[in-house]
């Protein structure tokens, strides 16, 4: 088995804390993405199993052995670097094969048999005899990949390799990427702070924030059903709309209400919540779960719309609180027009006010899917 | 502004007669620029176009003061100091012991700055402002005590008294140390992942990488060499151990009936000359690169 683990991985750099208690579980030819915003570890997370830092607390094991302090050429990991890590004055075969030539255990034949092979893959055989200067930033990139690819390790680990791509090689990248590694099936932790390219790579995704895991699960589940007030706001672009509210029962019906608005919750409510009536919690929709109805229980006074083309994402405050909502393309909306709206009362999710842990999505199926993933994972999250 | 650009192209010409504007006449229209330019560049090129005029001429023609043209001499000068009195035997020495000063002087520095760049120590920082120290005191005011130390170490009358001094250089190590911090750290943390060693890393990554610096540190270092006069002078007693500067040095009592012969000693000079002017042609470019300087 060769998939990675970490027990309890904790940096601290001087003051700051980088990374604090991370248990992390990629399984064998599995491609996990760890995403969260600048500044909440990744890096260093990654760095830790690389063995370019040394872990102040916890434990790294790579294919079911203790690798916490074995040194990052004997970890037998591939890393590709944010910005390529070229050698400047080496062609693209001299950069892929300098860190072959250093194991011995390849002969020459080998060697070009490995890089003929891996051009091939990332179709960059006309390119190897130029040097990086001579390249486009994609050009590099690949050649930075083909560099890992011929080393067949038993881990890639990957920061951020697509962020200094335009836009469009980025999602042209990310294809090959997610076909490369479904043709190579090799173990791979991706790192980046793109949650669109997270979803779409990850088998799973890990989410982190201020130096811990948040959350681990298929990209679905994890739009489907976020651990935490956190993971809700940070997936999906724009996030989930949150606002605190307070749960009210009336006989069988239960609503989260805030200021005049009100959301009921579909029936059966699960005791989870209604043993909570009359408490704060978080009630977090989506954008896109909401949608315009005549005389509904939300009032939205719109600030600003941004047509996207295939929606217009409308701005505005329910009471208090920003909200944003996805309608309909050339809806009749302007600034400063109250819209009367609706919640999918499927798509509903609390989170608790003073942890942020969701305690209900009301969608059923989701949420028994979430909570075989998180006995599956355990331990994970401290929130 | 009311002007339209085609007056605006036509003032400018007029009103900046300094401007760089390259063309083909026969006098460039910064005339009086260039002859300043000329002017200035025989000022300082003076000393060399006489010593080189004067290595043509005898010994009365040299003392004639308003003779400054080509002597009858001709090539004598040099035939002579070669032939005669050994120039070739100096300026081997000399070129034995740059070439050993350059070698042993980069590899030593290169090593530090890898050290000071790539690795971590302690007391890193006071090491480094240690090295940076030494500047103060050059090999001149060293001079009694390395003596007393190539005294006692037998090395008297040898290269190794001759080079060793001059191994080690704080400017060298200073200005490879800060090329390398400017080596990104992923090439390095790459090396590190596919278990690339350090001494491959150097020879491999560093070397390449810095081509540039080290031969400009080489040309510099080869010509720092070459002039050295007084430890050479102090610490070779044999004539024909001795390097060309100190041997400049016994060509001055070669004259004859008092008068020195200047000829002779103005050829030993160009000669001397010669290969610090060659290897600063040859390097100009990696030179300029050393210094920033390069476009
Ligand atoms: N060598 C270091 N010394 C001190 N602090 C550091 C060091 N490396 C990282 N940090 C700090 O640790 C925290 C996490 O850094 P890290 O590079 O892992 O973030 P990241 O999630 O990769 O962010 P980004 O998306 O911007 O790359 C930051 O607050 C950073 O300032
Ligand atoms: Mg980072």
């Amino acid at each position: 088995m060769t998939g990675i683990t970490t027990t309890d991985l904790v940096k601290r750099f001087d003051d700051v804390t980088a990374v604090d208690g991370v248990d992390l579980n990629v399984r064998e030819g599995e491609f996990l993405v760890l995403v969260g915003p600048s500044g909440c570890g990744k890096s260093t997370t990654l760095r830790l199993l690389a063995g370019l830092e040394s872990p102040t607390e916890g434990a790294v094991a790579i294919a079911d052995e203790d690798v916490t302090t074995t040194s990052p050429g004997e970890r037998d990991v591939a890393m590709v670097f944010q910005s390529y890590a070229l050698y400047p004055h080496m062609t693209a075969r001299e950069n892929m094969t300098f860190g072959l030539t250093t194991a011995t255990q390849f002969t020459d034949d080998e060697v070009n048999d490995r890089v003929a092979e891996a051009a091939e893959i990332l179709d960059i055989e006309d390119l190897l005899d130029r040097t990086p200067s001579a390249l486009s930033g994609g050009e590099q990139q690949r050649v930075a990949i083909g560099r890992a690819l011929v080393r067949d390790p038993e881990v890639f680990l990957m920061d951020e390799p697509l962020s200094n791509l335009d836009a469009k090689l980025r999602v042209q990248m990310r294809a090959e990427l997610a076909e490369l590694h479904a043709q190579l099936q090799t173990t791979t932790l991706y790192v980046t702070h793109d949650q669109v390219e997270a979803m779409t790579l990850g088998d799973r995704v890990a989410v982190m924030n201020d130096g811990e895991i948040q959350q681990v699960a298929p990209p679905q589940l994890l739009y489907d059903a976020p651990a935490t007030r956190f993971v809700a706001e940070f997936i999906g672009s724009p996030g989930m709309n949150t606002v605190e509210g307070t749960i009210k029962r009336r006989g069988d019906a239960v609503h989260v209400t805030w200021e005049q608005n009100t959301v009921p919750l579909p029936r059966p409510v699960p005791e989870a919540v209604t043993s909570r009536a009359g408490e704060s919690v978080v009630l977090g929709v989506r954008p896109e779960d909401l949608s315009q109805e005549k005389r509904g229980p939300l009032n939205m006074e719109v600030t600003v719309t941004e047509p996207l083309g295939d929606s217009l994402l409308t701005r505005g405050v329910v009471g208090a609180t920003e909200m944003e909502v996805s309608l309909p393309p050339r809806s009749a909306v302007n600034v400063g027009d109250v819209l009367s709206l609706t919640a999918d009362p499927q798509r509903l999710h609390l989170f608790d006010v003073e942890t942020g842990a969701a305690f209900y999505h009301s969608a059923d199926d989701v949420a028994s899917e979430a909570t075989d993933q998180t006995a599956r994972d355990a331990p994970r999250s401290r929130t | 502004m009311s002007l339209d650009t085609e007056d605006t192209a036509v003032g400018t010409r007029e009103d900046e007669p300094l401007s760089i504007i390259s063309d083909t006449r026969l006098v460039p229209a910064q005339w009086r620029v260039h002859l300043g330019l000329i002017g200035s560049i025989l000022l300082m090129a003076s000393p060399l176009l006489l010593a080189f005029v004067m290595s043509t001429q005898t010994v009365p023609e040299v003392y004639d003061i308003t003779n400054v043209g080509i002597g009858s001499d001709g090539l004598a000068n040099y035939v002579e100091v070669f032939t005669t009195y050994g120039m070739a035997s100096y300026m081997f020495n000399s070129l034995v012991m740059s070439i050993v000063v350059t070698v042993a002087k980069i590899a030593v520095s290169l090593l530090a700055a890898v050290a000071l760049v790539f690795y971590d120590f302690r007391f890193k920082n006071a090491i480094f402002f240690l090295i940076l120290f030494t500047l103060m005191f050059p090999v001149p005011v060293r001079i009694v005590p390395l003596y007393e130390m190539m005294a006692a170490l037998g090395w008297t009358n040898t290269l190794l008294a001759l080079t060793g001094p001059y191994v080690a250089s704080a400017t060298a190590v200073f200005l490879l140390r800060q090329h390398f911090m400017s080596i990104p750290d992923s090439l390095v943390e790459s090396a590190k992942v596919d278990g690339v060693g350090p001494l491959r890393f150097l020879w491999d990554v560093l070397i390449p990488m810095s081509r540039g610096m080290i031969s400009g540190l080489s040309v510099i270092t080869f010509i720092y060499a070459w002039n050295q006069y007084l430890w050479p002078l102090i610490v070779i007693s044999d004539q024909n151990k001795q390097v060309v500067q100190v041997g400049m040095k016994y060509l001055q009592s070669v004259g004859n009936a008092g008068q020195t012969d200047w000829g002779l000693i103005m050829a030993g000079a160009v000669l001397t000359l010669l290969p610090p002017l060659l290897a600063l042609i040859v390097f100009r470019g990696p030179l300029l690169e050393t210094f920033g300087l390069s476009e």
